[in-house]
């Protein structure tokens, strides 16, 4: 009796299916844990993107660089690539970064500090932290092109969420 | 005269509230009526999905909510004002609903409810302050189209209050077990109280709400609900079934900019059915 070592054994497709089984059981773990923590979903998000999993969801590439004239693009490619070649020896080491928790930054650093931690960030950041934390479910705010209105409405919301049931203490 | 319509369960968490803020918010925006929302649930939740809790905090302290028509029962006081008590153009859609009135609730009913059923004769309601909330009201009612009240999970004192001015009612009900067990005391207590106080209490419906189709209790419990109908064992099963819905639990933010109903209910299901349920309720209340 001979063996074929180039067919499939009937053991191995066993063995495939399992690994198929077992990878699909994690992807379901991960969606379900995604879908009941937006902090953790935000931050597989944030992993996935910056490694190029994910494409990069920029809220304004179209309409910006169609409102840019050429010599704001090119000034813009300047800075960009002088910023790149200063932080060219530290690229190897930058993490991707989890969106900052605006309860987390709040509570440590107040209102104040929140704010100056959201005006380092850009508008698809800002958004992330929107989306994960729910702080507008009607979504009103996913038109808003204007930075600093959608870091009052975290600011806003942010304040309200931790001031909740606070009227209710020692009646 | 309005139409005065109390929702009550003797069971929590049925989404009396719930209910009674979609009807009020849909009547008001979507069929242009002038709603008043009385929130005699000392757990105030109405109220807080309605004004911001820092609005509610100083009208508590300043007399001007229900604790106050109470206490002034207690204390043989007189100071509650029902003209500086009731809010107007509540809600957080587009920043205020006009037309949509609130007459806030207290935590503080918690502290005198006791002493208030102290002094009510529950046999034949001839004593006690069953009357309050109508002599508060004498003069304002002309104002609304509806009246939506949002009773306690009880039939105590202060749920009397407000079937003393209702003319109907909706039972909202979560399809289980133990929310239709408190179906048939609501039913005996609210006809009891009708016939001693000699005033006509419709049963308007029962509302099924938190519906969660894919379970199989739930289904069978509506089908029971809707037998127990034909067999005239119940009052109506409304149509129009409001689901399980996160959406709905989120609409209670009245700190969430909204402009619109359909972002605070969320566009497809809750939305939809919460619209429905407005239009079925009209219908049932103007036949």
């Amino acid at each position: 009796m001979s063996h074929d070592n180039s067919t499939n054994h009937p053991g191995d497709e066993t063995e495939a299916s399992a690994e198929v089984m077992a990878l699909a059981a994690f992807l379901r773990e991960l969606a379900t844990r995604a879908e009941r923590d937006p902090a953790f979903a935000a931050g597989v998000l944030a992993i996935a993107r910056a490694s190029g999993l994910i494409p990069q969801l920029s809220d304004q590439p179209m309409s910006q660089a169609a409102q840019q004239t050429p010599a704001q693009r090119t000034r813009k490619a300047k800075t960009s690539a002088s910023a790149n070649a200063g932080k060219a020896g530290k690229a190897a080491d930058t993490q991707p970064t989890m969106p900052p928790d605006p309860f987390k930054v709040m509570r440590a650093k107040g209102e104040v500090g929140l704010r100056a931690t959201l005006d380092a960030l850009d508008l698809s950041t800002l958004r992330v932290i929107v989306r994960a934390h729910r702080l507008d479910p009607a979504r009103i705010s996913a038109r808003w092109t204007n930075r600093d209105r959608v870091i009052a409405l975290i600011i806003e919301q942010t304040r309200a969420r931790l001031n909740h049931g606070k009227a209710f203490d020692r009646v | 005269m309005p139409v005065i319509t109390s929702l009550i369960n003797l069971k929590g968490g049925v989404g009396k509230t719930t209910i009674t803020l979609a009807l009020a918010h849909f009547l008001a925006i979507e069929h242009q009526r002038r709603v008043l929302v009385i929130d005699l649930d000392p757990q105030t939740n109405a109220t807080v999905c309605l004004i911001p809790e820092t609005e509610w905090k100083q009208r508590d302290e300043t007399g001007r909510t229900l604790y106050q028509l109470f206490a002034d029962q207690v204390k043989g006081t007189q100071r509650f004002d029902t003209d500086q008590a009731i809010v107007r153009n509540v809600s957080n859609v587009g920043g205020g609903v006009q037309g949509l009135d609130l007459l806030p609730s207290s935590l503080q009913l918690i502290k005198i409810q006791d002493r208030i059923t102290q002094l009510t004769d529950f046999d034949n309601y001839q004593r006690g302050p069953i009357f309050a909330l109508r002599k508060a009201l004498e003069g304002f009612l002309p104002y609304y189209d509806h009246v939506l009240i949002d009773c306690p999970p009880s039939l105590g004192i202060v749920t009397l209050n407000g079937l003393a001015i209702s003319d109907s009612y909706l039972i909202p009900v979560v399809p289980d077990i133990l929310s239709v067990l408190g179906i048939p005391p609501i039913l005996d207590r609210v006809e009891h109280f009708a016939r001693a106080t000699r005033h006509n209490i419709r049963a308007l419906g029962i509302v099924i709400s938190k519906m969660r189709a894919q379970t199989i209790l739930h289904n069978e419990m509506v089908n029971r609900l809707r037998d127990d109908f034909q067999a005239r064992r119940f009052p109506m099963v409304f149509e129009t079934i409001v689901p399980e819905s996160a959406r709905i639990a989120e609409a209670a933010d009245v700190m969430s900019p909204v402009n619109t109903l359909q972002q605070k209910y969320g566009n497809g299901g809750p939305y939809e059915a919460l619209s429905a349920l407005s239009q079925e309720f009209l219908a049932h209340v103007t036949r």
